[in-house]
């Protein structure tokens, strides 16, 4: 318990001054909160109906008290089909992140820490992969393998995604290691793993937390790419769906803006969010910036 | 030329064969792993290529199965892995034959990808190096006048811009520039009706169809440069040497030309190297919504008419591509940078 007052306060004060932090933390939080209140919402707006039925309401219908977003052409209720979509990005990009933050975290820092053959075997392994077009591949595997579950394309997008976490975090674990008090450690006797948890990770934990954001927005481009195409499941409704949907309906032509632009907005503040988080973080940590920047 | 070759000292010599065995290796690495992960696959091409074909035509023949078994026969599918990865492979080496492609059939599959290639590599080219020059020049001023109100405001917004897909910001043009105004084509690589051949008013009319693709990959690209090069000369702006410069009384345009330039050139170098890999696959979309004839178009009707062939290849393609670009910009870095030493490590 002592411990989570001690995280909260330590958040507090890092997010005291620094403007970019604030503002990033609090629009992702925002955004995840809106994902969370989507079933209740639900509940309270429709009882135990299906909002995202086919034929649910009128087609195109103009927003109103009861459907503050309209509808679609198939009579979709808009605003519980975004918070859907909404939700179902979030959970795929925290799938990716947190599946390729794990992988990418353990490969570096057992690649930078012991050095020697692992690490040029690991280091050969991350640059291959890295080498893969990714997108490309992830295209003709959807394409073929009929892939149906979010679970599927996260385990698919994080496999091409850790690379990326590996490399920061072990050029990190290298500049790290050469620090006094890392030969200190090893002096004073603690073992390998202790010195890893006790002294390396909390040194990574900046770095790691910018690996995924980046993890997070990586899935979540990565899956509007695919379904711009046409391609991925039409029963997992996700924000890149909904434009491709728009977009196939011509709504820009029937001027019917309030279908299309609170996708694009949602995506655009998730991007927006991530990016001040990851500057933040970088202008608060990095101690050769936070010396010029003045944190 | 003997020249050069003298002024090559055995260290780097050395450092670049290396570097080209390392090529070599890893594009049959990159060949191998790319073959075995789509045959591993589950799901047949042929199977569902006739599925899709029957479905979106309508009729229904007797006997497909030993249709896609005679198929499979003459495509060679039947046998087991290795053969199969042998043919290819020797198919590719020897006679670079990808295979012939179902989209337009007697077509091999690398005529197409022939016919597409120069226009992405001229579309990607000049989209990728102007938006170095432009990322790197505003990224310098930006860092280097960090006060004033222009550089904040310049900076939030390339915040903003920069992780935005190309495709949206290439939506929004053709939006505007195409339907709203009007001024600019929204298709096509050159207008239909003109013959290609080298005068002004082919080249011009390239260049008004290339516009809004390259510009859309353009902005959002040296948005990113410009946060990277911006953080860059933050962390120079620490070093000792540039208090000394000021302290010996130099002017600062000469510090920014002389000290800060040429350090942050170094890392931006070797950063559009690995950036060329990322613009290849998010300029595939651009080129779809533009119709531009390019890779990204050709990939995207082959995956839309399930052309697996065409698809692999330019899969094949672009990891050689990217490839390729690493190790030009690796072997150039001897010559940029006479600080690196060459050490088998």
């Amino acid at each position: 318990m002592s411990k989570i007052i001690k995280i909260g306060a330590t958040i507090k004060k890092y997010l005291r001054y620094n403007y970019k932090l604030k503002i990033g933390f609090a629009l992702i939080v925002t955004l995840v909160f809106l994902a969370l209140i989507e079933t209740p919402i639900n509940y309270v707006r429709f009882g135990e109906s299906d909002p995202l039925r086919t034929g649910a309401f009128g087609r195109y219908l103009p927003p109103s008290i009861e459907h503050p977003l309209g509808t679609d052409l198939v009579g979709r209720d808009m605003l519980s089909m975004i918070l859907e979509g909404l939700k179902n990005s979030l959970l795929l990009g925290v799938e990716v992140g947190t599946i390729s933050m794990i992988i990418g975290t353990v490969v570096a820092i057992i690649s930078g820490y012991k050095g020697g053959l692992y690490d040029t075997i690991l280091r050969t392994l991350t640059d291959s992969i890295l080498v893969l077009p990714s997108w490309l591949i992830f295209v003709i595997l959807t394409l073929y393998m009929r892939l149906e579950s979010i679970h599927s394309f996260s385990l698919i997008l994080a496999i091409f995604n850790w690379p990326w976490v590996a490399r920061t975090i072990r050029a990190q674990t290298l500049a790290i290691k050469k620090l006094p008090y890392i030969d200190l450690a090893k002096m004073s006797g603690l073992r390998d793993l202790e010195i890893i948890f006790g002294e390396i990770l909390p040194n990574l934990l900046p770095y790691v937390i910018v690996g995924f954001a980046n993890a997070l927005m990586g899935a979540i481009l990565a899956e509007s790419g695919v379904r711009m195409i046409g391609l991925g499941p039409s029963t997992l409704i996700t924000l890149g769906l909904i434009i491709y949907w728009s977009m196939n309906w011509g709504v820009l032509s029937l001027k019917m803006y309030h279908i299309i632009v609170p996708p694009i907005l949602l995506l655009v503040t998730i991007f927006a969010s991530l990016n001040l988080l990851n500057i933040g973080l970088e202008e608060q940590f990095n101690p050769r910036i936070k010396k010029i920047t003045g944190l | 030329m003997v020249k050069v070759l003298v002024e090559i000292s055995k260290p780097v010599l050395y450092y670049l064969v290396r570097r080209i065995i390392i090529y070599v290796v890893q594009v049959f690495v990159i060949l191998t792993v790319i073959f075995f992960l789509f045959r591993l696959m589950p799901g047949d091409p042929l199977t569902l290529y006739f599925l899709m074909m029957q479905q979106r035509y309508g009729y229904v023949i007797s006997g497909t199965s030993e249709i896609i078994a005679k198929y499979k026969e003459i495509f060679g599918l039947d046998k087991d892995l290795f053969t199969q990865y042998v043919c290819y492979m020797r198919e590719l080496i020897l006679h670079g034959n990808l295979g012939v492609s179902f989209l337009s059939f007697p077509d091999p599959a690398q005529k197409l990808i022939l016919e597409a290639l120069p226009w992405t590599i001229g579309l990607l080219g000049i989209s990728t190096i102007i938006s170095w020059v432009i990322g790197l020049i505003a990224g310098t001023l930006i860092g280097w006048y960090r006060e004033k109100k222009t550089s904040t405001f310049l900076f939030t917004l390339s915040l903003y811009m920069s992780q935005a897909p190309y495709y949206y910001f290439a939506i929004l043009l053709v939006l505007f520039f195409g339907y709203f105004l009007g001024v600019l084509p929204t298709g096509y690589a050159f207008s239909p009706g003109i013959t290609p051949s080298l005068n002004i008013a082919f080249l011009w009319d390239l260049i008004v169809h290339g516009f809004l693709p390259s510009l859309s990959i353009i902005v959002i690209s040296a948005c990113g440069w410009i946060i990277s090069t911006r953080s860059l000369v933050i962390l120079i702006l620490g070093e000792d040497y540039l208090a000394f410069a000021e302290a010996k009384g130099l002017k600062k345009r000469r510090i920014l030309n002389r000290y800060v330039l040429r350090n942050i050139l170094l890392p931006q170098s070797t950063g559009l190297g690995m950036s060329l890999g990322f613009i290849f696959s998010g300029s595939f979309l651009v080129e779809w919504i533009f119709r531009y004839p390019g890779i990204g178009s050709l990939f995207i009707k082959a995956i839309n008419s399930l052309d697996y062939n065409t698809a692999f290849g330019i899969v094949i393609i672009s990891s050689i591509a990217v490839l390729t670009a690493n190790l030009i910009i690796d072997l150039i870095y001897p010559f940029i940078d006479p600080r690196v030493t060459y050490t088998s490590s």
